[in-house]
């Protein structure tokens, strides 16, 4: 009996670390195995191998699937030129040093990684691999100064910008025509740069629609409590804010859970993936009454990026050593327009928001963004973000 | 300055902001509660985290496929669940003589690995952060009649969900058990010395045991409120620091029901502040390191307050060794 406890005591713990450090095998390669994989196949009859590899793990119904749906297109369509796979690192940051250099270690022609969270683990793989062409998005580098904030040190290295403010600008004009009380908040997941730049633009959008709406900036401080998305979303509707913009990954979908617990006429909008569709997918009552509360979603297109950059290899046209901003132009952010979408807004107020975007995309608007402002804001007063003021434009 | 105060006191005055903070408060109260009878005992749940997180999982997935969304089955389940991982914890501990501790990290990181590996085998959809697509219903809110005409509080207290009531019950509960109960002295006698209970019969591990497993079940309960009151799925990392919060509110309470619910709400009270307040301005960052702060300064004050009392005790001693020469 003893025995088959201490047995069950080691499955247990074994399970619990097994569990934690998961999937990093599914990098195909398992190292001294004889059988090839299907990357090493791949390599050997001349394609363009593509690691595309995510801090975390698929399912997010956002970043993460949509550029496993890159992956997917380009096997697709290419797959007489290209190879592509989607190597999961999990969310357990201690297995992300190791998982990355495995990647490296393999030899796939282009590797693609993201966000913020993974640059401290790739620049020393990029310094230890100078000719690794990369293709890393979300995240701002520096080509020129050795010195300064962020050096890229290496050329191989093409950085994706998605244009976050632009899409929220429009997200933001939308939640100001919509609005009843005046009063519209950002809901973000943690304050930094990106999401910053979420709420820059989103209140520049907004004070174009009406320039004397009130927008808060609000903070969840995670990215996976659906509580506190819950909670935090509370307050914003019980204050009089009646559209909410839920931009914090599995956290903001709190948000969604309070807003059909409140009266008519409080509003949500969703972020990265279409969620008021995703939603509607479901079929249920509840995710029904979700989808109808939800305006529209600020999609970030990665698999578009992915896609064109993709293309463009094949052009051997990638601008490997610069930035380059993803926005509406292109299709790279865009706002989902659903049913719900349909339904509170009228035909004209719809053919203004597409106007509002090509605007953007054209040159004609230009959104300021977080990651230009020297921040003049005030620690006390409620956050990091620069307060936007609609008359000095900044 | 003005500003701020005159947007604190309408904050203040605003009643959905205390109906927010009875509302928010439950889990860390039941993980608070749950630590506190296992610490009489002299024992430290660490694992409440895990065990919050694992009921709260089995109890979604029993409410959602056995006869579709069942919320009252999901809670007895999670109950059940919490039981039973708590007996583990006693398990492992008395019987096979492991650090408590380290059964407690065990069970936290058995309940994170083993939510994310087994979310997406059984959900239709293969989810991976929540059970979205699974309907596992919610607990009801109810009316208690005659609530509603208390004065001030009324309007505060009506109309809350059903398994709030029954957590802020559960504080005189287990008051209740600790103080006029037999098992409860006994519990208070196992903990405060196990060899001194042992020496008149009682059975020190037995009644561990059964601590432990009382604990287990409130962490049961705290995490079937995650998942069907807060909202009505699971989602990973549901509990998120909840079980440790009521860890820190049980030492904070000395493990003693009716301190802890207070510094339990008093968590409570900072929370729902930090998201009512940003009328404000202040920073919700500033907002909720308040009760933290606020335990810190209790802790040094109780402290100072002990060695002080501890001086006086020795010196009245040294004294009553004088006159005895």
């Amino acid at each position: 009996m003893k025995k088959l406890l201490t047995v069950l005591l080691a499955v247990f713990m074994v399970f619990a670390l097994a569990a934690c450090g998961g999937k990093t095998e599914d990098g195909g390669n398992t190292g001294g195995g004889s059988e090839k994989s299907a990357m090493e196949l791949a390599k050997e009859a001349g394609k363009i191998t593509i690691a595309n590899v995510v801090n975390g793990t698929l399912g997010d119904k956002s970043f993460f699937d949509s550029g496993e749906e890159a992956m997917q297109w380009i096997n697709r369509d290419y797959g007489d030129k290209a190879y592509g796979q989607t190597i999961e690192l999990t969310y357990d940051t201690a297995t992300w040093q190791t998982g990355l250099e495995e990647v490296f270690k393999q030899g796939w022609d282009i590797i693609i990684a993201g966000t913020y969270d993974m640059k401290e683990y790739i620049i020393p793989l990029i310094e230890e691999y100078p000719d690794q062409k990369i293709w890393f998005y979300d995240e701002e580098w520096n080509f020129n100064d050795p010195d300064g904030w962020q050096y890229a040190p290496s050329d191989n290295l093409y950085a994706m910008l998605f244009a976050q403010n632009e899409g929220s600008y429009v997200a933001g004009y939308m939640a100001a025509t919509l609005s009843q009380t005046g009063k519209i908040a950002f809901m973000g997941g943690m304050d930094n740069s990106v999401l910053d730049d979420f709420y820059v633009g989103f209140a520049q959008g907004a004070k174009a629609a009406n320039p004397d709406i009130d927008v808060k900036v609000a903070w969840m401080n995670s990215f996976s409590d659906v509580a506190a998305g819950k909670d935090c979303a509370d307050g914003l509707y019980n204050t009089g804010y009646d559209v909410v913009f839920a931009c914090g990954g599995q956290a903001g979908l709190g948000g969604f859970d309070k807003v059909i617990a409140t009266p008519e006429g409080n509003y949500i909008i969703g972020v990265d993936g279409d969620q008021g569709s995703y939603f509607a997918s479901l079929g249920t009552d509840e995710g029904n009454a979700k989808a109808a509360r939800c305006i529209t979603s600020m999609k970030k297109n990665v698999n578009q990026g992915f896609y064109s950059a993709f293309q463009m290899e094949l052009e051997g046209k990638v601008p490997y050593g610069t930035n380059k901003k993803l926005g509406l132009n292109g299709g790279y952010v865009s706002c989902a327009v659903t049913d719900t979408t349909k339904n509170l807004f009228t035909e004209d107020q719809l053919a203004t928001f597409a106007k509002v975007a090509d605007d953007i995309a054209n040159g004609t608007t230009v959104v300021d963004s977080a990651f230009n402002h020297t921040s003049e804001d005030n620690w006390f007063y409620g956050t990091f973000v620069p307060q936007y003021d609609s008359t000095s434009g900044k | 300055m003005g500003q701020i105060l005159s947007a604190l006191f309408d904050v203040f005055k605003n009643v959905q902001f205390y109906n927010n903070v009875i509302a928010v408060t439950p889990p860390i109260l039941l993980a608070a509660l749950g630590c506190s009878i296992a610490a009489k005992a002299n024992m430290v749940n660490m694992g409440m985290e895990g065990i919050m997180l694992l009921s709260s999982f089995i109890g979604t997935l029993a409410a959602a496929y056995i006869g579709g969304p069942n919320p009252w089955l999901g809670l007895l389940v999670a109950i059940v669940v919490g039981g039973v991982l708590g007996y583990l914890v006693a398990f492992f501990n008395l019987k096979m003589k492991v650090d408590i501790i380290l059964v407690g990290i065990a069970m936290n990181l058995f309940g994170t690995g083993a939510t994310a590996f087994f979310l997406p085998l059984v959900t239709p959809n293969a989810d991976r952060s929540s059970t979205n697509s699974l309907q596992s219903g919610m607990l009801p809110n109810v009316n208690i009649p005659g609530i509603k005409n208390i004065p001030v509080l009324g309007e505060i207290l009506q109309n809350q969900n059903i398994l709030t009531y029954i957590s802020y019950l559960l504080i005189i509960v287990m008051a209740f058990l600790m103080f006029k109960t037999k098992l409860g002295l006994r519990i208070r006698a196992v903990g405060e010395n196990d060899h001194a209970a042992e020496s008149v019969g009682i059975s020190s591990d037995k009644i561990k045991t059964i601590a432990l497993i009382i604990s287990g079940c409130l962490g049961g309960i705290g995490g079937a409120f995650m998942s069907s009151v807060y909202v009505s799925y699971f989602a990973n990392g549901i509990v998120a620091g909840r079980g440790f919060i009521g860890l820190a509110a049980c030492s904070m309470g000395e493990a003693n029901p009716i301190p802890t619910a207070l510094t339990s709400i008093l968590f409570g009270f900072f929370y729902a502040l930090s998201n009512f307040a940003r009328a404000t301005g202040i920073s919700d960052n500033l907002m909720k390191m308040w009760p933290y702060l606020a335990t810190l300064i209790g802790v040094v004050l109780y402290s100072i307050n002990k060695q002080r009392k501890e001086k006086k005790r020795l010196a009245g001693l040294a004294s009553l060794e004088e006159d005895t020469k």
